[in-house]
């Protein structure tokens, strides 16, 4: 069989984390090729639709990643992300998406290594999950 | 609350009404009435703005139908401050849908007075006229037999929010068996209002709470069979597309919605308008791919949208040309959203959206954790 | 403008309008106020790198946050390169160039002649891609001084962890020019000449000199046994252990063995308020410094863990660090133990280390700790150089000691104002702005046509890629696609091929994809700017750090044709828009006619701004008479004397300010008179320097009043009147209280002037009647900086100091008709009792009411009524609202000579947002389609800076360009997209989420 290979999208906000992921690159910090890498100004303007979207378009794990409460560019983005990212993950949920496949973390700028490790460990846990139930299904 | 209620003597319970509300424009304590009402054309009662004492012929506010939630409607008479006092006989999922849409800056019921009801449902428009060719006084009948009342919404049957709490007045319909109709004050507003109608004022009959209370109990377990079975619709994906294999994306359950305040629905913007390369773009991932496109994430994105706002009150559902239990379904997701959000919609005007509230309530602040 | 000078005097093509020397916080912060005005600036450092400092530190007090990136222009932002300011300054109007130093200056201000040393990189940066294969092959090995030499690094390295683009420098020293980097750089980038270069620059207007402070360097006192006790570091050094991109990656163990790390001892004063070695000063920072990094460490080692401060005196003296520190202390469980430790030992055959002391209670109390930081200060030196007193050379301090960020940030500002004061003054122009290029319309209004640049030079890739396969993911997208391949996009012949190919070919989408050489910041405004291409019609894919995560050797064609698919589909998506200007009112509202308020708008109308002074009282001038430096009371009578004969100020006395409309650049405010007149201003921004007033608190400790019991400011007054009974004595004995009612709740914060007002008064009645015995009680005395110098002048000649914690004031008795003052000794160990002549209590100040400007200009103000700004570090004289700033005692307790700077620094704000004749906005910024939009007014709600307004009558909602800093939350809570931001429309971003699966 065919070794599961998940699509991983990681939204990633411009100052912090996109930093971070910056520095594990720099520092040659591996990670899994499976995540691709969108940057956002922030994680505040990361809209429900991105997150409903890439799941309905056959993504296995979403992962969101922001600056650390306190840290954000625009003061407060990322608790307004805190507050409206679980709501879709909820809705997700009933949907019987499981809720790990959609994670929040707060990475700051100097962050390389915990970077490298949350992706790790993000794409061991949708491993374990298998692929999503979208998969190969036509999506109406 | 009031231990009493206000009556009138000897009149058939829709007259009851009818002078009620017509007093109140008699004596100006409001400008307008907004009721349900039967139009000229028409059985179905549809809302109606009413400034004239002597136009309540057709009102008919108990009528087990309303073809349409008419908080959207209220709101548009409502959009700001225009001085003018205005009465609104709403529906409990009516009002409900009333205060979230006052959060939403869509209207300003400051000078509102809001006369809610013991809400016992209502049928859907086909079972409303063929029930009012049997039976003429439907209105009155309704609260009579209860075989009658078997053939209301789905929705309606597992609805557990029958009351009106934030209503100045509420209509007691629970005495309507022994021809008895009641006003329950339930702000100062509502009691002076009231005190100067001339009615009479009696202690609240013991029999309304047991009648609430057994209602309350039909309808909770009526709800939990009807979200474990609309679980079944969504979980896994698998299930909710057979469900919505029928949507044709006519947006029908977006524009019943009382909560969907939207000007125009996002899905009917350049969003989701998509350049041919991309309908291919999309087959060719798949082979195939159906049109209409977007439905689930239509659905999906509707309710990350208005789930924690929804009020269940079922008219997405009766507008649906396939018949698509949407109701239920998002009765189901919204229940959980909004348990998520410790969010009630409608129950409190002043308690802010949580995407507003966002630093309320923030897990990610309590705990400084992220999910 | 972001190339690095590297080693040839023609790299610098573009005129330099003002060079800073001194690439730390200050000399950033002075950078981009010039460059937000449209100066060419050269930023240079004699370090490997800029951003001093902080380049060590993650965190900062007293949040314990970053945010350094909030520095970075709010105004005109899309000619900054948007990313966190550790990768580096990316400013069109700023150079960096490091390594290298200013070493004369010559001519007068406005002309000068600038000669500069630089020393090279020996990486050429237009042709570096970042691989890293020469760090790789290096052979020389030496200690990695920025991780405080615990791991070691190699001659050809990266000097910050974060540095961006990731080319690296050589350091000369280290390096045997053994070639190994040369031959295996696949770019050919690198060259073995290390050798200094001078660079004249010509027609230069200024020269700015932010040069810093030098770190003190324990090793040399050798008391506490740094450099040989191992697990003995400075502050800066234990920032790196913390650092996920320190030597440990954050985990916490120690130096010598790698233990964990659960007990640490701070030790402050390190090389500062110490007199033995000619330190007479206190470096300001490092209590507070030393409170964050036992908060963090505490944090970070978890529960069952140690963090102590020994200290002398906790110098808390920012308007919110005193209850930081009692947050640490009371609910962080830091411990605080007021004594100066004499010396570290090793404990017994460990490398635990041991400190003794005697605790409060006179007990012997041995400590072992894992580590011990030594909370170092600046060096007693400063750092001088020849030309910094020359004509054209603005220092930032002529006595720079250290500073916290806000005072530096204010002091960068404020240094900045009288430079363009300058250059207003002569009447000098920034060059012709870049970003005033449009585009050529024949790119806009078309049907996409793409274009994607594959540079082969894959030489520098670690990775294989199938380019055959990847142009027929292009070509699979749709036909007409064209794709160019060039050898090496970053030469100037690649460069050619594919402006040609734009032009030939016509199209007006292109996507290049290259290396970082090639694919930066400047390309991409070399686009905008030369080929006249709509900015967000061409993106730049840095192929060499997107495939760097893999594994050596492994395909990233899949990934790659991912990526540029994703880009691709999003480019189609992209649509142009004109640039926004906005025309802007040159006129400034100063609300406040005290000290600050003066300064403002004196500052401003020599700017050629038209000045609108508002007092609410009937006379300027504020707390004038109370000011006691008599230079800086001169200067204030000079300045009021001159703003009432300035024809560029009205002053409004007896004025209110009752309402305002508006946005930043045009705004409309109603003043109202005493009379009840009103009348309405056009302004296009507006200081609040409402200021301050003592705070009587004496109620706090006396019951009664008593004419013997006076405030330190009474006790100032009559020790300058000449017939007081104070300055004809006979004075047996005074006695002064220090932090009466503050530093305490509720009033919980040190008014900074209390102690210098105390000492000075001891110092004057002990010259004036050197028997008097003056005892002061204190809780800690906030001589910070150079004032330090009192402290030890007023030991000196005799004043006796005792301390006392809150919880053990001193009792005042006025039994027997005397004053008796009884409190305890903790030197002594036992209760003193003492009979004064005169009591004088040291009350602090406090702002003045501003709710009703609250109101006005919606604003926030602290628990203690101060003016909340922006951002305490980042944004000091900023408030919440674009446009709105703050300065003086309105925002929080300052000495006089802080306030005028707070004030210079305001003007300079607002410098930057109405300089320019017109401001034009970034593209990201959010717009309101109003035909759908439902006028919910959630996004007025969620917007952070308030960027955004109801318009009631015609019920539509306004987006404020330049106060919307493009964070996209409007948008993504705008349920149906009736607000977008510019630039992430949302079928772009959903484009490339679906099409990156």
């Amino acid at each position: 069989m065919e070794q599961f290979e998940p699509k991983i999208i990681a939204l990633v906000c411009n100052w912090c984390t996109y930093t971070a992921a910056d520095l594990a690159g720099t520092s040659r910090l591996q990670y899994p090729a499976n995540i691709r890498m969108i940057r956002m100004m922030c994680t505040g303007m990361i809209d429900s639709k991105y997150i409903l979207k890439a799941f309905l378009s056959g993504a296995d794990g979403v992962f969101v990643g922001g600056c650390h409460p306190g840290d954000c560019h625009y003061i407060d983005g990322n608790l307004k992300a805190g507050k409206r990212i679980p709501g879709v993950g909820k809705i997700l949920e009933q949907f019987g998406f499981e809720p790990d496949r959609l994670k929040l973390k707060w990475i700051g700028a100097s962050e390389g290594p915990e970077f490298q490790k949350y992706m790790t460990e993000f794409v061991d846990t949708i491993k374990t999950l298998g692929p999503s139930q979208v998969r190969d299904r036509m999506i109406l | 609350m009031s231990t009493y209620m206000y009556k009138t003597k000897d009149q058939n319970p829709i007259d009851a009404v009818k002078t009620v509300l017509s007093a109140m424009l008699a004596k100006s304590q409001v400008d307008a009435v907004f009721v349900a009402a039967r139009t000229p054309y028409a059985k179905l009662p549809m809302p109606a703005l009413i400034t004239s004492a002597d136009k309540m012929d057709d009102v008919d506010p108990l009528a087990p139908a309303a073809p349409l939630n008419a908080a959207r409607q209220a709101s548009s008479i409502l959009k700001y401050e225009t001085g003018k006092k205005i009465a609104l006989v709403l529906r409990p999922c009516e009002e409900r849908a009333l205060i979230e849409l006052v959060k939403l800056n869509q209207c300003d019921i400051g000078n509102a007075v809001i006369i809610g009801m013991t809400c016992m449902g209502r049928m859907e428009n086909g079972t409303y006229l063929k029930c009012l060719d049997d039976h003429e006084d439907l209105s009155i009948s309704f609260y009579v037999k209860p075989d009658l009342q078997a053939h209301i919404t789905t929705t309606c049957k597992s609805c557990d929010k029958f009351l009106s709490p934030n209503a100045d007045i509420t209509i007691d319909v629970t005495g309507m068996k022994d021809g008895i109709i009641g006003f329950l004050p339930q702000s100062e507003k509502g009691e002076t209002l009231l005190s100067g109608l001339y009615l009479a004022r009696e202690k609240t009959s013991t029999y309304r709470e047991k009648t609430i209370e057994d209602m309350l109990k039909t309808r909770q377990k009526e709800k939990e069979q009807v979200m474990k079975a609309a679980k079944a619709l969504l979980n896994p994906l698998e299930n909710f597309q057979k469900t919505v294999a029928t949507c044709l994306n006519c947006y029908n359950c977006r524009t019943a919605c009382p909560v969907c305040y939207c000007k125009e629905c996002v899905f009917l913007t350049d969003i989701f308008a998509h350049k041919p390369e991309v309908l291919f773009q999309r087959a060719k991932k798949k082979g195939a791919i159906k049109l209409p496109q977007d439905t689930s994430m239509f659905h999906l994105t509707r309710l990350s949208h208005m789930a924690h706002a929804c009020v269940g009150c079922g008219h997405c559902s009766s507008v649906c040309p396939s018949g698509i239990p949407v109701a239920d379904m998002f009765r189901a997701v919204a229940e959980e959203v909004q348990r998520l959000y410790q969010y009630e919609p409608g129950k409190d005007m002043h308690e802010r959206p949580p995407y507003i509230a966002y630093r309320e309530k923030n897990t990610f602040i309590e705990q400084g954790e992220d999910r | 403008m972001t190339e690095e000078m590297t080693s040839k005097a023609d790299r610098i093509s573009t005129p330099v309008n003002i060079v800073v020397a001194g690439a730390g916080i200050t000399g950033i912060r002075t950078a981009i106020d010039f460059a937000a005005s449209g100066y060419k600036v050269l930023l240079v450092d004699k370090a490997m790198h800029g951003g001093g400092i902080l380049t060590r530190l993650d965190h900062q007090f007293p949040n314990d946050h970053c945010g350094m990136c909030r520095m970075l222009p709010m105004i005109d932002r899309g000619t900054d390169k948007e990313t966190c300011l550790r990768r580096g300054l990316f400013h069109e109007n700023i150079l960096t160039c490091y390594s290298t130093e200013v070493v004369a200056v010559d001519g007068k201000a406005g002309d000068l002649a600038v000669n500069l040393s630089v020393v090279p990189t020996g990486v050429d940066k237009t042709r570096c891609s970042g691989c890293g294969e020469c760090e790789r092959v290096c052979p020389v090995m030496v200690p990695d001084h920025f991780n405080g030499d615990w791991v070691n690094r190699k001659a050809i390295f990266l000097p910050t962890p974060h540095l961006s683009p990731d080319s690296r420098v050589i350091d000369w020293q280290a390096c045997t020019s053994c070639g190994a980097c040369v031959e295996v750089c696949p770019t050919h980038a690198i060259t073995l000449n290390g050798e200094r270069e001078q660079v004249e620059l010509k027609g230069v207007y200024a020269v700015v000199l932010a040069r810093g402070v030098n770190l003190y360097d324990p090793a040399l006192t050798d008391v506490y046994g740094y450099g040989v006790l191992p697990n003995v570091v400075t502050a800066t050094d234990f920032e790196r252990i913390m650092s996920s991109s320190g030597p440990y990656q954050g985990e916490m163990m120690r130096p010598s063995d790698g233990k964990p790390i659960k007990k640490i001892a701070w030790i402050q004063c390190v090389g500062s308020r110490n007199v033995m070695i000619g330190a007479d000063f206190c470096s300001s920072v490092c209590c507070m410094f030393a409170v964050k990094e036992a908060i963090l460490a505490k944090q970070k080692m978890g529960k069952e863990s140690d963090a102590v401060i020994f200290y002398m005196d906790m110098r808390t003296f920012g308007r919110d660090f005193q209850r930081y520190k009692d947050e640490a202390e009371n609910v962080k469980g830091i411990r605080f133990v007021r004594m100066r430790v004499h010396s570290i030992q090793l404990h017994e055959n460990t490398d635990d280390l041991l400190i003794s002391y005697v605790n409060k209670d006179g007990e012997q109390v041995d400590e072992i700790f894992d580590l011990v930081v030594l909370s170092t200060g600046r060096k007693k030196d400063f750092l001088t150089c020849d030309w910094a007193e020359a004509d054209g050379v603005f220092q930032v301090d002529r006595l720079p000691g250290f500073k916290d960020i806000a005072d530096s940030v204010v002091g960068a500002s404020a240094i900045s104002e009288q430079v363009l004061r300058m250059i207003h003054q002569q009447n000098l122009k920034p060059d012709k702005n870049e970003s005033d290029h449009s585009p050529d319309i024949s790119f806009v209004e078309r049907r996409p046509s793409y274009i994607t640049v594959l540079c082969d030079c894959n030489t520098s890739l670690s990775n294989p890629i199938d380019f055959q396969k990847l142009e027929n993911t292009i070509h699979a997208l749709s036909s007409g696609h064209q794709i160019l391949r060039v050898e090496q996009a970053c030469s100037k012949e690649g460069w050619q091929t594919i402006r040609k190919a734009i032009m030939d070919g016509q199209a007006n989408r292109c996507l290049i994809m290259a290396c970082d050489a090639a694919v930066d910041f400047s390309r991409k405004r070399e686009f905008t700017n030369e080929l006249g291409f709509p900015v967000s019609f061409v993106d730049l894919l840095d192929v060499v750090s997107l495939v760097r995560r893999f594994q050596e050797g492994e395909d990233a064609t899949d990934t790659v044709s991912k990526e540029v698919f994703m880009r691709l589909n999003r480019l189609g998506t992209r649509s142009y828009a004109s640039p926004l200007k906005q025309a802007q009112v040159k006129t400034v509202l100063v609300i406040g006619g005290g000290p600050a308020g003066l300064q403002a708008a004196s500052v401003l109308a020599a700017h050629g701004f038209t000045v609108k002074l508002v007092e609410k009282t009937d006379r300027l001038g504020g707390k004038l008479a109370q000011i006691e430096e008599s230079d800086l009371k001169q200067h204030v009578e000079k300045m009021l004397a001159g703003v009432n004969k300035n024809p560029q100020i009205d002053v409004y006395l007896e004025t209110e300010v009752i309402q305002t409309s508006g946005r930043p650049g045009v705004c409309m405010t109603k003043l109202k008179h005493a009379s009840g007149e009103t009348r309405i201003i056009h302004h296009g921004a507006t200081i609040l320097a409402t200021g301050g007033k003592e705070v009587d608190t004496s109620a706090s400790v006396v019951s009664e009043s008593h004419e013997r019991i006076i405030t330190g400011f009474d006790m100032d007054a009559m020790l300058k009147a000449n017939d007081s009974d104070l300055v004809k004595g006979p004075v047996s004995t005074v006695v002064m209280i220090q932090c009466v009612g503050s530093r305490q709740e509720p009033n919980n914060y040190c008014s900074r002037i209390c102690c210098l007002k105390s000492l000075k008064n001891a110092i004057r009645i002990k010259d004036l009647h050197p028997e008097t015995d003056i005892y002061i009680f204190y809780r800690d005395i906030m001589t910070y900086g150079n004032s330090e110098i009192l402290y030890t002048e007023a030991r000196k000649k005799g004043v006796l100091f005792i301390p006392f914690d809150t919880d053990n004031p001193p009792r005042i008795n006025m039994a027997s008709g005397a004053i008796i003052i009884e409190g305890d000794d903790p030197f002594l160990g036992e209760p003193v009792q003492i009979k004064a002549d005169w009591l004088a209590l040291a009350t602090g100040v406090m702002p003045n009411d501003v709710s009703d400007l609250k109101q006005v200009f919606s604003f926030e103000t602290t628990q203690d009524g101060f003016i909340q700004e922006a951002d305490s570090k980042w944004r000091p004289v900023d408030t919440e609202r674009v446009g709105v700033f703050v300065c003086g005692l309105a925002r929080t307790p300052a000495r006089l000579d802080e306030v005028l700077l707070e004030a210079n620094a305001a003007a300079q704000r607002v410098l930057t947002l109405l300089e320019k004749d017109h401001t034009s906005y970034s593209p990201v910024t959010a717009r309101v389609r109003n035909a759908i939009c439902s006028v919910c007014g959630i996004c007025i709600e969620v917007c952070p800076y308030q960027a955004r307004y109801m318009d009631e009558d015609r019920r539509v909602v306004h987006v404020d360009n330049l106060a919307c800093q493009g964070c996209g939350t409007c948008a993504a809570e705008c349920p149906n997209n009736a607000t977008v931001l510019g630039e992430y429309e949302d079928h772009g971003v959903m484009s490339m989420i679906e099409s990156s699966l």
